[in-house]
């Protein structure tokens, strides 16, 4: 009897637990709207305009049949006040229940962030589907246009996008929801993301995107990029190219000393990397010797470093927009005088940079003496 | 208390630390009151020195005690504790409700998540302490595992830059979060009723699992502010929100795989605290029977949790801080104090 009991018990909370006892959401797959990516757009009226990517679920027609193929993903537009009004009109147009929890990439259009973004993150908090550590990015145009962008066939466009901001090295910032988040709360850190355009054979890099609060303010230039990696030690690959010299990133740490130096704030940015040769352009015959690898050093030394100061000129001090959390650093370790400086922290500051580069290998060739 | 059938003191500690460490990570931050993501660990550690301190009369109780149980067969004082492990029975089911709403299934009906999970904690307790010991080992290790899991997981995003300066607002809100955790401590209550069924030095066993757990638990503080910062306090559970980033190689989405061992954490939780409620009840009225003493008690604690759960502010009032801390001082610290008081007078 209670090995019965038992029984009961475990098929009754497996059957109840695991959401079969849900009324309305349907759990099939073919009755689900698979969500790949998300952009939203400035709507008509003050609204909003969500275009979701989705996986195409429906039964694809037989490909030994002269039929053409249906395409991987469908993608759909839907306008509302909010985020959930929208995806609820998804539903209503497809007759599918949206699944969030798939998303991999969420786009701003830079009209719309230049208005401010912190009201559609309330989503991704409170909503269980819609996950905070989902890749962010802006579009130079309308987000909708890449969400929609054809890469052919068999390409789910949003994966794609993903895999290219996290292949690319430390030539784009790779920021998530929660960071954009973290941003906001913090009130002096400026978020930073990456800016898109649809290419014709993939997406296109296109600068980046730094905020105030939650407004888009400053946009930069790809290589910006660079040097906000590098400071935020974001660095974790990439191709470094100094000069005629292209050089695999095998390790690259950055550590950052805060100071008080006569009642200003001085940052010390100390960068240690360890690269590879990949390629020297240059005669073949020509020989790498050790005065080589040395002038190669320097080269990386000053090529990094040139990086940094122009991500500090461009960002910090032209565009006065703390995209490091130099301002967080002084506020842990000296709440006292950022209590009474709150405003013009970084006013006088002082930035010093050292760089050493460690050549660790130089390929398949040898190093002549 | 039925001196038969006894766990040993590393079964009981287990069982204990997958309690302390559950509410630690079903911690909800709803405070009214604004304090530092360094605040919370350093609360932590003061919470677990205040909670040394509230464990002195159950150190001195475990070496008075005589083996015997803080109750020792007296009615009004089992009727007593029944309803402390009762509230702390409907608060853990709130909670995991709670969390399996908010986490899952945000639009599933209440009643029959509510019917077949106190059915099944009801069932489960009508099983002897040892069964209940065996499967809190296997709890503990799993809870332990998943923990290990996220915190290597975790490795590339933490981020020292995340914390904020200590006391930045002030002593009050540390010293608030700090009590805030203290209150969560409704362990030691299990320790005083539990004693006579505990094999092994229980002092010792006190002593070493009061650190270990504050350590544990400032441990899971720190990786998560290290890693969330702010946004940690935007979700109504940090940790899980924390174990959402964690993945590593082709493992992604973990956080699935360890919500279901902290489901099971919790329903163990509720299975301890309803089964020493039975064992309380029934040594103060040895003429009722056991199946029936559960199926009433399913009923009553259904029907008080279908009424929680009805609205959020009901959930609010009944987990709210102050009821929780009023429950704790008198059942934690003033009575077992005034009895030990009482005792040591008549000798």
């Amino acid at each position: 009897m209670k090995k019965l009991t038992a029984c009961v018990c475990v098929l009754a909370l497996l059957v109840s637990l695991c959401g079969c006892s849900a009324k309305t959401d349907k759990l099939e797959i073919k009755h689900r709207l698979i969500v790949q990516g998300m952009g939203i757009d400035k709507g008509e009226n003050g609204k909003i305009r969500l275009s979701v990517q989705t996986l195409n679920t429906d039964v694809a027609t037989n490909a030994s049949s002269n039929t053409t193929p249906e395409k991987l993903v469908r993608c759909y537009t839907a306008e509302g006040a909010t985020l959930a009004e929208c995806t609820e009109k998804l539903t209503l147009m497809t007759g599918k229940n949206p699944m969030l929890s798939q998303n991999r990439i969420v786009i701003f259009s830079s009209e719309l962030a230049r208005e401010g973004i912190g009201s559609m993150l309330d989503s991704f908090v409170r909503n269980n589907e819609n996950r905070f550590n989902v890749c962010a990015a802006l579009s130079r145009g309308n987000a909708q246009d890449i969400i929609e962008a054809d890469f052919g066939d068999n390409v789910i466009g949003a994966r794609l996008t993903q895999q290219t901001l996290e292949n690319a090295g430390f030539e784009t910032v790779k920021t998530k929801i929660y960071d954009v988040t973290n941003c906001i709360l913090d009130g002096n850190k400026s978020a930073v993301l990456p800016i898109l355009a649809a290419g014709e054979n993939g997406i296109i890099y296109d600068g980046v995107g730094i905020f105030r609060g939650d407004r888009l303010f400053l946009t930069l230039a790809g290589e910006a990029a660079r040097g906000i990696n590098l400071i935020n030690n974001a660095v974790q690959s990439g191709m470094l190219n100094a000069g005629n010299v292209s050089l695999n990133i095998l390790k690259c740490r950055t550590a950052i000393e805060t100071a008080l130096t006569q009642g200003a704030p001085s940052f010390e940015i100390k960068v240690e990397a360890s690269l590879a040769v990949s390629e020297i352009t240059a005669d073949i015959n020509g020989k790498l010797n050790t005065e080589g690898i040395v002038n190669i050093r320097e080269l990386c030394e000053n090529t990094l470093k040139s990086y940094i100061q122009n991500a500090l000129t461009q960002c910090i001090i032209e565009g006065k927009a703390d995209t490091f959390g130099f301002s967080r650093r002084i506020w842990r370790r000296f709440p006292d005088f950022y209590r009474n400086n709150e405003n013009g922290l970084l006013k006088n500051a002082d930035y010093r940079i050292e760089v050493k580069v460690k050549i660790v290998r130089t390929g398949d060739s040898v190093i002549k003496r | 208390m039925n001196s038969k059938g006894k766990i040993s003191a590393v079964q009981l500690f287990m069982l204990l630390s997958v309690s302390r460490l559950l509410s630690t990570l079903t911690f909800v931050p709803s405070f009214g009151f604004e304090a530092g993501v360094s605040d919370y660990i350093i609360a932590t550690l003061i919470g677990g020195a205040l909670t040394w301190i509230a464990c002195i009369p159950l150190f001195i109780f475990l070496k008075n005690g005589e083996g015997k149980s803080l109750v020792r067969g007296n009615k009004a004082l089992s009727l007593f504790y029944c309803v402390f492990f009762l509230f702390s029975t409907v608060f853990v089911l709130l909670r995991l409700r709670l969390f399996v709403s908010s986490v899952f299934f945000n639009t599933a009906g209440n009643l029959f998540f509510t019917v077949i999970t106190v059915a099944a904690v009801c069932y489960c307790a009508s099983f002897s302490l040892e069964a209940l010991g065996r499967a809190g080992s296997i709890s503990f290790v799993l809870l332990c595992a998943s923990l290990g899991i996220i915190f290597l997981a975790l490795k590339g995003s933490l981020d020292v830059n995340n914390l904020s300066p200590v006391f930045y607002y002030g002593a009050s809100p540390v010293v608030k979060l700090a009590l805030g955790v203290l209150v969560r401590s409704g362990e030691p209550a299990v320790i005083y009723i539990l004693a006579p069924r505990i094999s092994g030095n229980l002092r010792k066993g006190l002593a070493v699992w009061l650190s270990a757990i504050t350590a544990a638990i400032t441990l899971c503080g720190l990786f998560l502010m290290l890693s969330l910062s702010d946004a940690a306090l935007l979700q109504a559970f940090p940790f899980h929100a924390m174990a959402e980033l964690s993945g590593f190689s082709v493992f992604e989405r973990m956080d699935a795989v360890f919500s279901g061992i902290w489901i099971m954490s919790a329903f163990l939780k509720a299975v301890l605290f309803t089964l020493i409620i039975k064992e309380l009840f029934t040594d103060c009225f040895a003429g009722i029977r056991q199946r029936y003493f559960l199926t009433g008690f399913g009923v009553l604690v259904g029907a008080v949790l279908l009424i929680a759960e009805s609205s959020v502010l009901n959930t609010a009032f009944i987990s709210s801080i102050a009821l929780r801390g009023a429950l704790f001082l008198i059942f934690v610290l003033i009575l077992p104090c005034f009895i030990l008081i009482k005792r040591r007078m008549r000798v």
